[in-house]
């Protein structure tokens, strides 16, 4: 095991033992299956940065560099496409550490040899290995604790990554969304938007919804706005609403207007109501059945429905198309042991509690606790369904504040 | 977008305390109602070290400091500009960057830096609760120690913006000083004369309470702050320009209450031969405004301006410094969790509320002795913010251009030359000797 920290500056001696050249950076090369693979060394003589392949390399350790030969091909070095200076590139940098969901910075890059060749096997992100640096090198063996991430486990920061050595954020993509979104809560808005940008259009609206109340304005300002407004289509109407809501006034027209018209309505229609409302909190999208349908035809529907709402736990029934007057309420479950023929009026709940948008939500959670609603609808005068609010959401809202915050605001 | 808002917020609870002025009331609320929102922020930002100072600097040097103010005006702009940009461009903290462009020795003595002069700036603080509370004639012994723990605990349990409103109400108080200018009626022609014409006296007391003033109008955390803002609020560079209009008025508006606060002094204690000695001396010289009320005014500012700035300084600077290193950081984290990050949190508030208990300190010096210490140790942060504002490489078309740079450098030099001036002047009369006429 090599740490980098210890080998940099270091004297590169040619066959003979004489020293040539101070050793400046290690030049890393992305191999598929073999990771980052050590492809040559940076020295310097003087100012002049030369490359040495990793071919003419005899030896590596905390001595030095030893070279195979006596004579050396001074050429000047230029970064040629793909290549990752582990000292320049990586040491100092953040990574993800996806097993830990965190981002870390690199105080020290450990590389183990296999077969042959130098490999980067971990980065050590302790609180030593700056020590290490920082003090003089004999006293460095004091330091030698480390706290080390494994290499397989770290991804680039979308935003840091060398152009064209590791283009894609495989791991990172493998994490559930609300995984993603602690990393993103750690990160500076920009590079949290490069995160967000980086994933499917699905699980970036998925992200987005559960990272933290005072990131999420920050990242959405930072996206492409066309990627913006498709990450909102795809979002829950509510939470895309709330989100909306946190931008300037015409930030948030733009980006409307780029959605597709349906969606953009649904959300415009949330967004005129007041926080702390059953309809700051509703959602537009639910599921809705007139009351002559069978219950077969309503699991018809919901099998052929394209963009099924997040919560259907139960179904909304009103009066007839077009008439979207609330009658009553059927759970998923009663649907589904119902024989398929009964109509939806043998068997719906009647006299559904309800709340209107103005109701307050410690109302809403109260009336919800009462009755035992996984959903509540909401409904206007006359008793036609704006939304429905879901346990869920009534949960997040009712938590104290120290829960719900992730990362503590410290400005503003 | 945060900072406008919570300016109107302010806004609406402007009142102007005093007695019925009539005609002058309207003339008053009119001017007030011109510069009333920015300035407000403004007195926010001053905090009790720059109150301490300015009052300070005009009780005993009178009008001739005003030049210097005028001069940190212009570079403070700059300088906060800069960092403003910084944080747009890069979404990244200062403590951050230098990490990654300038390396790891460079940003442990960034470090350093930061957490002592923070750290005076925290005393400083912890010296203002102690000295507005003895105004109201309550022990330091007793209001210290409670504030520490009631800080601690409102910023651990995520409260503390809650009470950040009751603090930055209580600044309000200090409203106080443009009134009595206003009052007062000082000497306009004089004023202008020592805006205009540099007054230097080569002395260690001269060059000590240069250093301070300097220290307090363009604080480190200050750029800290004000490059972590941007950037966590994420700004897109298409609304540059408003951030940068932002900080040029927040950076004039915030002297142009230094300027009340020293023409108030000058004008009430200068010319009485009045020193600050204590901050029952200081809240002398809003008599004319506030009468009897004086010191009960300067208290409640004093207090809150102290309690608003202990709130932010000890998190504002343990964030980005764990952050640079690499640190667990957040204060929703556990001892065990984040060490490093509730140690330095933690330890800044103790060091400060400790020092601040040892008996027989006075407490204005000690906060003048903050402001020093923050001077001293300024040019550090300026060479990175302005190197940083400066690189092509990182900031592409953003970077300073020619003048700007320019003009950047020329703040880094002079800052630097009053640095090392007054460290060897310390270290002389140390020895035992005294520059000019001594002080």
């Amino acid at each position: 095991m090599l740490q980098l920290s210890r080998v940099l500056g270091r004297p590169v001696r040619d066959a003979g033992g004489e020293e040539i050249a101070t050793l400046e950076d290690l030049v890393g090369r992305w191999q598929p299956d073999h990771g980052l693979i050590v492809s040559g060394l940076v020295a310097r003589v003087g100012r002049r940065p030369f490359f040495l392949s990793w071919q003419q390399v005899e030896d590596l350790d905390e001595g030095g560099v030893r070279i195979s030969s006596y004579q050396v091909n001074f050429q000047p070095f230029e970064r040629r496409a793909g290549e990752i200076l582990l000292a320049d590139d990586l040491m100092d940098r953040r990574l993800i550490d996806v097993r830990h969901r965190r981002v870390i910075r690199v105080n020290d890059v450990v590389l183990s040899p296999t077969d042959r060749q130098l490999a980067v096997t971990a980065v050590d992100v302790g609180f030593a290995a700056l020590l290490r640096r920082l003090g003089p090198r004999w006293l460095s063996p004091t330091f030698s604790g480390t706290r080390l991430v494994d290499w397989a486990d770290v991804e680039w920061l979308p935003s840091e990554a060398v152009p064209e050595a590791k283009p894609s954020f495989p791991l990172l993509a493998r994490l559930h969304p609300v995984e993603v979104a602690h990393i993103v809560n750690e990160l500076p808005p920009r590079q949290a938007a490069d995160i967000v940008e980086s994933l499917e259009d699905e699980d970036a609206a998925e992200v987005l919804s559960e990272v933290s109340e005072e990131q999420q304005a920050g990242v959405l300002r930072n996206l492409d706005e066309e990627r913006a407004a498709d990450i909102l289509e795809e979002m829950e109407p509510d939470d895309a609403a709330d989100l909306l809501a946190k931008l300037d006034p015409q930030d948030a027209g733009d980006l409307l207007h780029r959605m597709e018209d349906e969606e953009a309505r649904d959300v415009q229609a949330l967004m005129e109501y007041r926080e702390g409302t059953a309809g700051g909190l509703m959602t537009s999208h639910f599921v809705m059945v007139p009351q002559g349908w069978t219950a077969s035809q309503a699991i018809v529907l919901l099998r052929r429905m394209e963009d099924r709402p997040e919560t259907v736990t139960h179904l909304l029934v009103v009066a007839e198309p077009g008439n979207e007057r609330l009658v009553g309420m059927v759970s998923l479950l009663e649907a589904v042991v119902a024989p398929p023929e009964s109509p939806l009026s043998d068997f719906m709940m009647r006299d559904v509690p309800t709340v209107e948008p103005d109701t307050d939500i410690s109302e809403v959670a109260r009336r919800m606790a009462e009755y035992n609603l996984a959903v509540i609808p909401v409904v206007d005068e006359e008793r036609r369904v704006l939304g429905i609010v879901a346990v869920d959401d009534i949960v997040e809202e009712m938590l104290p504040e120290r829960w719900r915050r992730r990362l503590p605001r410290l400005f503003g | 977008m945060t900072a406008q808002h919570d300016r109107e917020d302010k806004t609406q609870t402007e009142k102007a305390p005093g007695r019925p002025l009539g005609g002058r009331l309207r003339q008053l609320l009119f001017y007030l109602g011109i510069i009333g929102p920015g300035l407000i922020a403004a007195i926010a930002g001053d905090d009790a070290g720059g109150v301490a100072t300015y009052a300070t600097v005009g009780a005993s040097y009178g009008y001739q400091l005003l030049w210097a103010l005028a001069l940190m005006t212009v570079s403070l702009s700059l300088v906060q500009e800069m960092s403003t940009r910084l944080g747009a461009v890069t979404g990244q903290g200062l403590a951050a960057l230098v990490r990654e462009q300038f390396g790891l020795r460079w940003t442990a003595i960034s470090v350093v830096t930061l957490v002592v002069a923070n750290g005076a700036t925290v005393v400083s603080e912890f010296a203002g609760v102690a000295a507005a509370m003895e105004l109201l004639g309550v022990t330091k012994y007793a209001s210290v120690p409670v504030a520490a723990v009631v800080i601690w605990v409102l910023v651990v349990w995520g409260s503390y913006h809650r009470v950040e409103k009751v603090f930055l109400a209580m600044t309000l108080a200090f409203l106080a000083y443009p009134i009595t200018v206003f009052l007062v009626r000082p000497n306009w022609a004089e004023i202008g004369q020592a805006v205009i014409a540099p007054h230097v006296t080569v002395n260690s007391a001269f060059i000590t309470t240069l250093v301070a003033l300097l220290g307090t109008t363009i604080t480190p955390y200050m750029q800290i702050y004000a490059q972590s803002a941007v950037a966590e609020k994420g700004v897109d560079l298409e609304h540059y320009g408003w951030e940068r209009v932002d900080a040029y008025s927040g950076a004039i508006l915030s002297n142009l209450f230094a300027f009340f606060i020293i023409v108030t002094t000058a004008a009430t204690l200068f010319p009485r031969g009045i020193q600050i000695e204590t901050a029952a001396d200081a809240a002398q010289a809003l008599v004319p405004a506030a009468g009897n009320w004086a010191g009960v005014i300067f208290a409640l500012g004093l207090l809150g301006a102290s309690l608003l700035a202990a709130g932010v300084l000890p998190l504002a600077t343990a964030y980005p410094i764990s952050e640079a290193l690499g640190m667990e950081r957040g204060v929703s984290r556990t001892f065990r969790e984040a060490p490093f990050f509730m140690g330095v949190f933690t330890g800044l508030i103790i060091i400060g509320a400790g020092i601040t208990l040892v008996p027989g300190l006075p407490l204005i010096p000690l906060l003048i002795l903050a402001q020093v210490i923050n001077g001293v140790l300024l040019p550090i942060v300026l060479i990175s913010v302005v190197r940083l504002a400066g690189s092509r490489e990182l900031m592409g078309d953003y970077a300073n251009g020619r003048i700007y740079g320019f003009l950047g450098w020329v703040t880094v030099v002079a800052v630097s030359f009053l640095s090392i001036v007054m460290v060897i002047n310390s270290l002389l009369s140390f020895a035992g000797f005294q520059i000019g006429g001594g002080g």
